[in-house]
């Protein structure tokens, strides 16, 4: 079983967009696949078409197995199974905070799980909370969809040093550039240089697309269909991630303090721009 | 080696059962159908499109899958085949042959149960899907109404065998649904509800070699004679396969037949005359040295292929060169099979054990109790056994494990004998036990046969082979002696469960059981 984590400090990245196209991706190569909503939007759930039990609560889903397997539906694919969320998430919030050992309690379910499914992934709430914390201990890998923006990559050079522990022992890192529009001067320049340097970063690119957002409109995965370019952006990035999962050596790091150059020499870049304008 | 197009997940067997446990009805519908469409009149249905499918199923001439209640079938896909092991999918260039060439987790899985058997067609199985999508009111999918139209084609079989289902299936976490739709279809007319079976392509092929029933009074020569035919159907029935080297087993299924027969034939002393029993121990030995060479090398073999993909890619050249020395003495085991002297050994043992040579042949104990010669023999071997098992250390030499190894298998080959005459749990304990040591002994023998079979051959290597493949012969070299090493801390802990009073009692109860009972009172 591999626990796949999407998380961003910053929300509006394409973290729901990503954890339903990988779940639905890794259901469709048969693998038995779970996607748990952890966001209290229910954005994920919302996409599935899949709604929270009516005598499902949030806080017993950690302590009590039953609760847990109660709470999970079936969603329209085979293999792919939903446990939703709605804004009752926000309960199970509070009891990790009062809990003495959450992130044992959080790993214990995953493991339960474990048992059923073989790939779970996690769709993350932005920002940093108990239940990210949680989260961060017990993921094999924590997916970074990064948009190619000053802010996104300082997000994730904080991340990265926040995750230290956790990558010590053996947290999987995979940043990959999200939302990627090639009309725009600074994308460019972040693709150049993320390309150039590698920096830990996935290969795959998910450009952006109106098609995306239009799927939460549809409420269906666009790799159903696979037949436009960003559904086969998807199936990249899924397969690039199987690979990076399946690897023996882990992959190469991400280079914070070029990041953090490169951060700096935008900003010297920004104000000359302005001063000569 | 045809590469894997896409990995394929391992499941556990909870995942596995798990996934069987999505509920779901199924309904035996007649030829002409059934009005069930009526009875969901108030039903949100969407039609889905339909889909065809015409797999064929795999599996060893022996059903190994089958038996194992796996089903594994390919269908032609746009860069090969698709393949299906239940519900896990994963795609190859083209269809598998062996074990090693499917998807290295899924090899792993399924090592233990195919080994080195080959894969073949058993038969087709196509089926039309038309399917509904049963939609709540938020229009999610809450089950799946199915009208299945099986064609079940075994091999060699011209008329298919048709059925046709309809199946309700449910969706984790819509139990009442799914409750709702099988209410509302009961009453159906023409709607018979049928079990959830897997598909059977008719009867498995004859077992060969069944253990044969004996009587608790049989004489010993009639049942060595009955053991020894069955044997002999193995040897048969497996001589085609190890001519043409279809697989491996042939070798090793024909291998363990002659060896089983050749240890009892010499153990169970004063049943055959002497002559013929040392003629019968000598030429059977004989043509089972004849085996020898090239099971090492298959063993070999499938350890080198088993390796993970990476190691494997760079243990090509020497996985070439190794088969290539695998078909030079393929010749000579078909030369020496073929001879005139395994003809002749084949023909003698048909004579004795036929039962028309059984006067000339039977020795002074030939009329005596089988279970009584059983077991004498049995309480000598295992003292051997225990004698051997009590003398080692974890300094012994590889010399003494072989030599406990062999006394192993000789006292399962007796202990297989009382199948019959002790109560089957006593019997399955006792013979589990000592394969399981057996087997770890024979591990830490093949780890150290095959890394000196393995620097024999290297010698062989060219350097045109490359440094890589050199490293990684190298590496493999290290696993097998890390294969050693665990296998002989295995061997300790199993000896000292062989040697615990518990495993005694066990064997006590086994020789009672072979013991003449009373005449009981009138």
């Amino acid at each position: 079983m591999k626990v796949l984590a999407l998380h961003n400090l910053k929300g509006g990245v394409g973290k729901t967009t990503t954890a339903v196209h990988l779940a639905h991706l890794s259901a469709r190569s048969g693998r038995s696949t779970l996607l748990w909503d952890l966001d209290a939007q229910g954005a994920a759930s919302w996409i599935l078409r899949v709604r929270v039990g009516k005598d499902t609560r949030p806080r017993r889903l950690l302590r009590d197995r039953e609760n847990l397997w109660e709470a999970i539906r079936g969603s329209d694919w085979p293999c792919l199974d939903v446990l939703p969320a709605d804004l009752s998430l926000c309960k199970l919030e509070s009891w990790l905070q009062r809990e003495d050992e959450p992130e044992r309690a959080f790993a214990r379910a995953l493991q339960d799980l474990g048992g059923r499914y073989e790939r779970i992934v996690l769709d993350c709430p932005p920002g940093l909370s108990s239940l990210t914390a949680c989260v961060f201990k017990a993921a094999d890998a924590l997916v970074v969809p990064t948009i190619p923006s000053t802010l996104s990559l300082r997000a994730l050079a904080s991340l990265y040093q926040h995750v230290k522990p956790e990558r010590e022992r053996g947290l999987q890192l995979l940043p990959f550039l999200s939302m990627l529009d090639a009309r725009k001067a600074l994308h460019r320049e972040v693709r150049a240089f993320v390309r150039e340097k590698g920096l830990g970063f996935l290969g795959t690119e998910i450009p952006y697309s109106a098609q995306v957002e239009n799927m939460a409109a549809q409420r269906l995965p666009l790799s159903v269909s696979g037949r436009l370019p960003v559904a086969g952006a998807f199936a990249s990035l899924a397969q690039e991630i199987d690979v990076r999962l399946a690897a023996v050596r882990p992959g190469p790091k991400l280079g914070r303090s070029q990041l953090l150059e490169f951060l700096e020499s935008e900003e010297a870049r920004a104000s000359q721009r302005n001063s000569s304008s | 080696m045809p590469p894997a197009v896409s990995d394929c997940p391992r499941l556990s067997p909870e995942i596995e059962k798990s996934a069987a446990q999505v509920p779901r009805r199924v309904f035996q519908l007649p030829a002409e159908g059934a009005p069930w469409r009526e009875a969901l009149a108030g039903t949100n249905l969407r039609a889905e499109p339909e889909r065809r499918t015409s797999e064929v199923l795999l599996d060893s001439f022996d059903r190994r899958l089958g038996d194992a209640g796996l089903e594994l079938a390919t269908l032609p896909a746009p860069h090969g085949v698709s393949c299906r092991l239940g519900i896990r999918t994963f795609e190859l260039e083209r269809a598998p042959v062996f074990v090693w060439e499917l998807p290295f987790t899924l090899a792993r899985e399924l090592a233990g149960i195919l080994e080195a058997r080959a894969l073949r067609p058993i038969g087709e199985h196509a089926l039309v899907v038309s399917s509904w999508a049963v939609l709540d009111d938020q229009r999610k999918i809450v089950a799946r109404v199915e009208e299945e139209l099986h064609e079940l084609r075994p091999s060699a079989v011209r008329e298919p065998r048709r059925i046709r289902r309809l199946v309700v299936q449910g969706l984790r976490g819509y139990d009442a649904e799914l409750a709702r739709l099988s209410a509302l279809l009961e009453p159906v007319a023409g709607l018979v509800p049928a079990p959830d079976a897997g598909w059977s392509l008719g009867a498995p092929p004859r077992e060969v070699g069944r253990w044969p029933r004996l009587a608790p009074d049989v004489g010993a020569f009639v049942a060595l004679a009955r053991i020894a035919r069955a044997q002999l159907s193995i040897l048969s029935a497996n001589q085609a396969g190890l001519l043409a080297n279809e697989d491996a087993e042939f070798v090793h299924d024909a291998r363990v037949a002659m060896r089983r027969l050749r240890s009892l034939v010499s153990q169970l002393k004063g049943v055959l005359s002497d002559h013929e029993q040392q003629l019968l121990s000598r030429e059977l030995r004989w043509l089972a040295s004849c085996t020898g060479a090239a099971r090492d090398l298959d063993t070999l073999l499938f350890e080198l292929r088993m390796t993970e993909p990476e190691l494997r890619a760079e243990l090509e050249p020497v996985l070439l060169l190794f088969a290539a020395e695998r078909e030079r003495i393929q010749a000579g085991l078909c030369a020496d099979f073929r001879s005139e002297r395994a003809q002749a050994l084949r023909s003698r043992l048909r004579a004795v054990f036929s039962g028309k040579g059984a006067a000339e042949c039977a020795g002074p104990k030939a009329g005596m109790s089988f279970a009584a010669v059983l077991g004498t023999r049995l309480r000598r071997r295992w003292k051997q056994v225990s004698t051997l098992a009590g003398e080692l250390t974890q300094e012994s030499p590889a010399v003494e494990l072989h030599e406990l190894r062999i006394s192993c298998k000789k006292l399962r080959y007796l202990l297989e004998c009382c199948r019959g005459f002790v109560a089957k749990d006593e019997l399955a304990g006792a013979v589990g036990h000592l394969k399981g040591l057996q087997s770890t002994l024979g591990t830490l023998q093949d780890s150290a046969v095959q890394a000196q079979l393995t620097r024999r051959l290297a010698l062989e290597l060219t350097g045109g082979a490359g440094a890589r493949a050199h490293l990684a012969l190298g590496q493999f070299l290290e696993r097998l002696a890390r294969n050693g090493t665990t296998a002989r801390a295995r061997a300790a802990e199993l000896t000292a469960e062989f040697l615990a009073p518990e495993s005694r009692t066990g064997f006590k109860a086994i020789l009672r059981a072979l013991e003449p009972r009373e005449e009981q009172a009138p």
